[in-house]
């Protein structure tokens, strides 16, 4: 609802130090961040814990940003980044496997969630085949390194170029394109979505 | 849920989309901007003045401009003083932390106060207006810093109502200068208005002022989305602070 306009002129005042401004950033661009910072971590204390703390470096920083289209590619990632930190933190004090509680009276499957995804479930689909497919892609993301895991969450989750990952993340946009489509097959087999949905 | 880009990669991908944008959905949850905005600045720490002026490379030299204009400084306040001069709090940039005015100040009336709603955004099922409330009076006034606000129909009917407040600070509100908030509102499960809404807020003496937007905001403005019928609705203002906005 925040028009490019009124943004322009939010990151300019908030780089000012206008906490209001400020305010009217995080209203506008902390889902976007908390959904990046979910399928980075698996984890929706983790994800809220990881854009607070990006919300911080952005407070520092703010004053970076030269062109207000580039402030969610940059928001985003940050909340990719702070995720993916937490996540490396949690896994070296953590079990990373964990066993899942068999829900049959739920029609879920019983498998094992691996680190990601562990406690998803607040906000779970409701239905039980919904259910089963986001745990069957909350598992196929916990078989994937973290820095794939910011690649398709800045992708599929954040909808941006690669382009806007490649700068974000250092890389050329070709070989974000090209860790894409290798990231693609591996999903398409392990979700099974070559089958006729 | 997220948008594909234009550099389609492979058909797969619009699939892949929904399920990870339906997937990233679980971890929206409702926030207050305002606390996460506060909670942000208060957790880090710019560099201050100070610090960039001599951090790690820091000279005398850059400290001797400094405390040069310092001392001049100084002196020209006391010379200002001294001839009769006074200080008063100045309608600074948003930055400015609520002070109370020097001297013996009244509370602020109705009368005296005036305000706009400068903005209109929504987020996470709430909706938040940046407001400013002006001190039109000849002199400074004082007014608690949170004030019970209400949402209301173009007829002056209370849509939601906030919970009345007490023990706020004072908050010193120079003549002629504005103060700029946001308040906060959530879950309106009533009748669907398309009349122009204005916020309320009441003074301690229980008078009110209501505040309007201007004509291109009132058609974007709309009321909190209903979240749930069984929670109640909620509203709050974040404390004032001195200033202006200008989207």
């Amino acid at each position: 609802m925040i028009d490019d306009d009124s943004l322009r002129a939010a990151v300019a005042r908030a780089a000012g130090g206008d906490e209001v401004a400020f305010a009217r950033i995080v209203a506008a661009h902390h889902d976007d961040m908390a959904r990046v910072a979910f399928v980075v971590c698996g984890d929706v204390e983790l994800a809220q814990a990881a854009v607070q703390a990006a919300w911080q470096k952005a407070w520092l920083k703010l004053d970076s940003i030269r062109a207000a289209d580039r402030l969610r590619p940059w928001l985003v990632s940050i909340a990719a980044n702070e995720a993916r930190q937490l996540i490396r933190s949690r896994n070296r004090r953590w079990l990373r496997e964990t066993a899942i509680d068999a829900d049959e009276s739920a029609g879920t499957r019983v498998g094992v969630r691996v680190g990601i995804g562990a406690r998803a479930g607040a906000g779970i689909a409701a239905d039980p085949a919904s259910r089963a497919a986001q745990l069957d892609l909350a598992n196929a993301l916990a078989g994937l390194e973290p820095d794939d895991r910011t690649l398709i969450a800045l992708r599929y989750a954040a909808g941006l170029t690669s382009d806007e990952i490649g700068r974000a993340i250092g890389m050329t946009g070709g070989g974000v394109r090209a860790r894409l489509a290798r990231l693609l097959t591996r999903l398409r087999e392990e979700l099974h979505d070559d089958e006729p949905a | 849920m997220t948008n594909l880009p234009d550099d389609h990669i492979d058909p797969y991908e619009s699939r892949l989309t929904r399920r990870v944008g339906a997937f990233a959905d679980q971890a929206v949850r409702p926030i207050d901007a305002s606390a996460i905005a506060a909670a942000a600045r208060a957790g880090a720490r710019r560099p201050t003045l100070a610090g960039r002026l001599f951090g790690s490379g820091g000279s005398a030299a850059r400290l001797g401009v400094v405390l040069a204009g310092a001392l001049v400084g100084a002196a020209a306040l006391a010379v200002y003083l001294g001839a009769g001069g006074s200080t008063s709090p100045v309608a600074s940039g948003p930055d400015a932390t609520p002070t109370a005015v020097p001297g013996p100040a009244a509370a602020c009336t109705a009368d005296q106060l005036s305000g706009t709603i400068e903005a209109w955004d929504g987020a996470a099922g709430h909706r938040i207006a940046t407001i400013k409330v002006h001190n039109s009076a000849s002199v400074d006034c004082v007014l608690p810093e949170l004030l019970r606000p209400a949402l209301v129909d173009s007829a002056g009917r209370a849509l939601i109502v906030g919970a009345p407040v007490s023990g706020a600070a004072p908050f010193g509100l120079p003549r002629d200068a504005d103060a700029t908030t946001m308040v906060d509102m959530a879950n309106y499960c009533g009748k669907t208005t398309t009349a122009a809404l204005k916020l309320r807020l009441y003074l301690p003496d229980e008078s009110s002022i209501e505040l309007a937007a201007p004509a291109n905001l009132t058609s974007s403005m709309d009321v909190p989305p209903c979240n749930g019928p069984n929670e109640p609705a909620t509203i709050q203002m974040q404390p004032l602070r001195l200033g202006t906005v200008s989207y």
